[in-house]
């Protein structure tokens, strides 16, 4: 009897999910929708079969390797940049808090016009806007990390005659791994949120372009397509970072749960 | 922590200074022609452009649109995501951990992928751009829902059901003030992102708002430096990016006093004297602000869309002469030729390049 329920609770979710297909799929075909404005699910898979793998997977790459290279690009500048700040120059720091809060908030689209004047049309502008959208969660993560620091680690490994090298790498960068993590998953999320729609302001390929592309060919049906294809690839990139997330920090999870189980 | 040591009023200064920098490196770079002033405009030729756009362009309207389309969207989605969190947080644990997958698939659903459809079933109006932010908003807010009761000091909850405690009663006077801080951190975690959907949503379609403003500004280019009016707009997207979140920040200290506020980068700890009391005087003007911002703001908001929706096709295309066809637009203007002339005779400053103004 038991394993039944433990399969049942596994499967919760997925009644729920062939549960809404099952609705998306009858609600047009019964007249409850209209069926162009919502078409069912299976004429959605017949359009992506009719699409081909090869230029699904053709988009999603191309999109990946956008979000991949602004990416990368923030946390190779925003990281060492928050280290600095807040371990090195925390006068600084306060100096330009003003300043980066300004620009984190400035959204990327509208620069978008901008960077099309400047850089023009192509992949500069919307490598620009993910790496204006991952760049400062990134850096403000890092720096409230490194700064969260519990001071005591630092004492006591001071106290024992640590260089800084040695501080840095066996107690700061411990410490604050957890907050550089969320904050790493923070600017993956945000840029991959920005990617579509800077994708379908100034692109010619990827998945973002192909929605538009949809949108203003009236494919109804590829536009639920690309809605699919987006939140699977997102859904997907979630999972690889909590899986890294946890990988990482093995050490963190123990006391985190038994913490909960006690409160 | 070495910041312990600055004092106050040095800090203050040191904070002010890095946006005085910030302006007069603005202004300079672009004059001193170290940075193409058509590509990058001065501040002051910004600052005249917001001055104009106030004047001509109903900027403080456009403001007040897309700061209601977000008050309005952010409290439609927490009226949604509170119940439905405290419910599947407190009394059905198992299904909101069974339905964990389902969320965060929607959550993933991007708005700008289903801004089609949005439109195609509430229109190009209000509807389809408050769920667009309610949508961007609920997920999160949920989740943080779910974990602030999950979080709830397990101690309270026993005492207060020992004591007999109604559901109902439990869930107003324990549950929800127990998950408030994990809320009001959802909202505040989401807001830039909020903005920064919000203002694209209104770029994409829409009739009023910063975003629309911004649309429109940026295809005609009638300023001496081209990019200016994107500058302007993008000023003031930013300016309401900081005060909200701000403000949100005030209201967390204020209201959660009795929490320890973990730090998202504050270089000065905040000083524990001035969280010993609560401070109810802000909240309470934040939330009359935001009733009048729902009620004003709507209609502002609805007025403005019939006011653009009359001449979005010329609107775009302004007259090429400031006396010549403003007397014939059917916009809805108080002084029409003397906006358009306020608009365009706003020249640069002699010492500008390029000096065409309308082609």
């Amino acid at each position: 009897m038991k394993w039944i329920i433990s399969v049942h609770r596994k499967l919760l979710s997925f009644y729920l999910f062939f549960l809404v297909l099952i609705v998306w799929e009858l609600a047009p075909r019964l007249g409850f929708v209209s069926n162009v404005f919502v078409p069912p699910f299976s004429r959605i898979v017949e359009t992506g079969v009719e699409l081909g793998l090869t230029n699904i997977f053709l988009y999603i790459s191309i999109s990946l390797k956008r979000v991949f290279v602004g990416f990368v690009l923030a946390t190779v500048l925003a990281l060492p940049l928050g280290f600095i700040l807040a371990g090195a120059m925390p006068k600084l720091a306060a100096f330009l808090h003003p300043l980066t809060k300004f620009l984190s908030s400035i959204p990327p689209f509208i620069l978008f016009p901008v960077f099309v004047i400047i850089i023009g049309i192509g992949e500069g502008g919307i490598y620009t806007v993910i790496f204006w959208s991952s760049f400062w969660p990134i850096l403000f993560t890092t720096i409230a990390g490194i700064q969260s620091v519990d001071p005591l680690l630092i004492r006591s490994a001071k106290s024992m005659n640590a260089g800084k090298l040695v501080i840095f790498t066996k107690v700061i960068l411990p410490g604050a791994s957890p907050t550089l993590i969320t904050g790493l998953r923070t600017g993956l999320t945000m840029s991959f949120f920005m990617l579509i729609g800077s994708e379908s302001m100034g692109a010619d390929s990827g998945m973002g372009w192909m929605i538009h592309n949809a949108q203003s060919m009236g494919f109804v049906e590829r536009i639920y397509l690309g809605a699919i294809m987006v939140a699977g690839v997102g859904l997907a990139l979630n999972y690889v970072l909590e899986y890294l997330e946890s990988a990482v920090l093995q050490w963190r999870q123990a006391p985190d749960s038994s913490n909960k189980a006690a409160a | 922590m070495a910041t312990r040591n600055i004092p106050v009023l040095l800090l203050v200064c040191l904070r002010l200074s890095g946006i005085a920098l910030l302006c007069i490196l603005w202004e300079i770079l672009p004059r001193s022609g170290l940075v193409n002033p058509t590509f990058f405009p001065p501040l002051s030729a910004v600052l005249q452009e917001v001055a104009a756009l106030l004047r001509d362009q109903h900027l403080l309207g456009h403001t007040i649109a897309t700061l209601w389309r977000v008050v309005a969207g952010i409290v439609l989605a927490a009226l949604l995501a509170v119940p439905a969190g405290a419910i599947l947080g407190y009394w059905l644990p198992g299904l909101a951990a069974g339905l964990n997958p389902l969320f965060r698939i929607l959550a993933q659903v991007n708005p700008f992928s289903l801004m089609t459809v949005f439109l195609l079933f509430f229109g190009i109006g209000e509807k389809a751009k408050l769920i667009i932010v309610a949508w961007v908003a609920f997920w999160p807010l949920l989740h943080h829902v779910i974990g602030g009761v999950q979080n709830v000091d397990a101690d309270l909850l026993k005492a207060a059901r020992s004591m007999g405690t109604s559901p109902s009663r439990l869930f107003l006077r324990i549950i929800l003030p127990g998950a408030a801080p994990s809320i009001l951190l959802g909202v505040r975690t989401s807001i830039i992102l909020l903005l920064a959907i919000l203002v694209a949503g209104e770029m994409l379609g829409g009739l009023a708002g910063l975003g629309w403003l911004l649309h429109w500004s940026s295809n005609y280019y009638s300023s001496p430096y081209a990019t200016t009016p994107i500058f302007a707009v993008g000023l003031c997207i930013s300016l309401i990016g900081v005060a909200l979140s701000a403000i949100l920040r005030k209201l967390e200290r204020d209201l959660f006093f009795w929490k320890p506020l973990e730090s998202a980068w504050s270089a000065a700890p905040a000083p524990r004297t001035l969280r010993s009391r609560p401070n109810r005087i802000f909240a309470v003007t934040v939330l009359s602000a935001m009733f009048l911002l729902l009620v004003a703001g709507g209609a502002s908001t609805s007025r403005l869309s019939k006011t653009n929706g009359s001449f979005s096709g010329e609107g775009d295309v302004p007259p090429p002469s400031a006396s010549g066809h403003s007397g014939h637009m059917s916009h809805e203007r108080s002084l029409p030729a003397a906006g358009q002339s306020g608009h365009s005779g706003h020249t640069a400053p002699s010492a500008s390049p390029v000096q065409s103004g309308h082609p």
